[in-house]
């Protein structure tokens, strides 16, 4: 189960290192062991096409021998400046999980 | 159906997903998604078919772990009306909508006022529901970019709503329009009379009779008037004995100035009379110069005339409440009507009045769009949906 902010977040981080089509992020996302898109690997692409018509990430498409142009994806300037929000809001909300998860001491008895 | 359930399963979800987005979209952005999700699909196979499985169930499988197709086209279509003019788009045309539902009862209730003479607050009315339901269609139409099915959708709207509420309003319309030609010809035919009772009065001049025709009958003739109407009408009240609170109904100093409705509010209900009997002087001489020779004969004539333009006054308007008006006799009415027959004071006074009341909508729409938004993220706020956690990714 993912979020919509969760998707965005791990597209955007999936095109962090390189320009990848659509396939190749939904195989990066799965290899990290995220499930996001094992349920339906179709989900991908319309976040794509947000995330373009936002200006996050831009589009291209490049031609392939023998074989239909394929669209490739890369992170645009705003897309990494959205990434680096979602990262540290991701960390906020992890720190103020592990604090409330952390094992606490019991206390001691008042006799 | 049957040719879809032939294809591959690849072919026939890309099909099947056309068909949702064909007319939603530009023909070029379908042609890239599916060209896209072909691509996808074919991977997927491709990796299953390596691992053992044959052509068709490899197919069958990556194309199920895609999702279904309407679900798919679905929220393609919704990442692609999420720019943000075509969401502000979408909004307006949720709050034209919006108005336009508000205001449509609003209209029937206006009609209703016609035949009580008040056009004003009617004309009002139907403006804001014609501009609020054509910013509500232009909306829609902006935000799913002029895609055919929205526009024949719109145009299959506008046709139904066209429809209803010319079905309502036709009748009351043919009535005003009726009186306003009706207007029109008896001003022509006021100033006929006018000039032959100037006449008359003039030959009576060399008679006696001078004395005998009233200062009320040669008041409007050689008063300060705006313009012949006025005079005519002015005239025809103070012969009939209108007292003056009913006088002001249909005379006005300034008519020619006055709004567009109070023209035909004023001359209204005289002007079909005037026009189909317009009693001309030769009644009053009977064709003879001679025979108003004497002061008795004169003054009996004079009140004979008066006498018989005070009952066809009152017959032409038993008449005209009696007429009927139907869709019918109201397209005949519209067919005949000229445009030249508009005055340009009426013409640019509506103008106006559209134009204004056109910016005044637009922004009560926008407004009204955006304290939906505003309610929606209240709601959301208050039902703790408006921050989801996110994934443990990072």
């Amino acid at each position: 189960m993912a979020f919509r902010s969760d998707l965005d977040a791990l597209v955007l981080s999936v095109l962090q290192a390189e320009s990848l089509h659509g396939y190749e992020i939904a195989k990066r996302i799965n290899a990290k062991g995220e499930t996001a898109f094992h349920a339906k690997e179709g989900q991908l692409y319309p976040i794509l096409h947000r995330l373009e018509n936002e200006g996050k990430i831009q589009a291209d498409w490049i031609p392939q021998e023998g074989k239909p142009a394929r669209k490739v994806y890369r992170l645009t300037e705003t897309g990494k400046g959205e990434l680096e929000k979602l990262v540290e809001s991701w960390r906020e909300f992890s720190l103020a999980v592990d604090s409330l998860l952390a094992p606490t001491k019991p206390e001691a008895s008042r006799g | 159906m049957d040719k879809i359930a032939q294809q591959s399963p690849i072919n026939a979800f890309l099909a099947q997903s056309e068909q949702r987005l064909r007319g939603r979209i530009s023909r070029a952005k379908i042609a890239t998604t599916l060209a896209e999700a072909r691509e996808h699909l074919t991977y997927r196979a491709e990796e299953l078919m390596e691992s053992g499985l044959t052509l068709e169930a490899a197919e069958a499988a990556a194309a199920e772990a895609f999702g279904k197709p309407r679900e798919w086209a679905k929220e393609i279509l919704m990442s692609e009306n999420y720019k943000p003019y075509l969401q502000a788009a979408n909004n307006i045309s949720i709050g034209g909508f919006t108005v336009f539902l508000f205001t449509a009862p609003l209209t029937v209730m206006a009609l209703a006022d016609f035949g009580r003479g008040h056009f004003d607050t009617c004309f009002n009315v139907i403006q804001i529901t014609w501009i609020a339901f054509a910013i509500a269609v232009l909306g829609a139409l902006v935000a799913r970019r002029f895609a055919f099915r929205a526009f024949a959708a719109a145009l299959a709207a506008a046709i139904v709503v066209t429809y209803l509420v010319v079905g309502i309003s036709v009748k009351p319309l043919g009535k005003i329009m009726t009186q306003r030609i009706q207007i029109l010809d008896t001003q022509v035919t006021l100033q006929d009379d006018l000039d032959r009772l100037k006449l008359g009065e003039q030959v009576y001049a060399a008679s006696a009779l001078p004395t005998l025709v009233p200062a009320r009958l040669r008041g409007p003739l050689n008063g300060p008037y705006t313009d012949k109407a006025t005079s005519a009408a002015n005239f025809i009240a103070d012969w009939l004995h209108l007292p003056e609170a009913d006088k002001s109904t249909f005379v006005s100093p300034t008519v020619s100035k006055a709004p567009p409705s109070a023209l035909k509010t004023r001359f209204g209900y005289l002007a079909p009379i005037l026009r189909s009997q317009p009693a001309p002087l030769g009644v009053l001489t009977q064709g003879s110069l001679q025979a108003v020779a004497t002061k008795e004969i004169a003054a009996r004539r004079w009140r004979e005339f008066g006498d018989a333009r005070l009952a066809e006054c009152a017959r032409g308007l038993s008449e005209l409440e009696k007429r009927p008006i139907n869709h019918l006799t109201a397209l005949q009415t519209l067919s005949t009507f000229k445009v030249g027959n508009f005055d340009s004071e009426i013409a640019k006074g509506i103008s106006y009045m559209v134009f204004y009341q056109g910016l005044i909508c637009l922004a009560f729409c926008f407004l009204h769009a955006m304290l939906g938004r505003f309610l929606h993220r209240a709601a959301l706020l208050l039902s703790g949906q408006m921050k989801a956690p996110q994934s443990p990714l990072f």
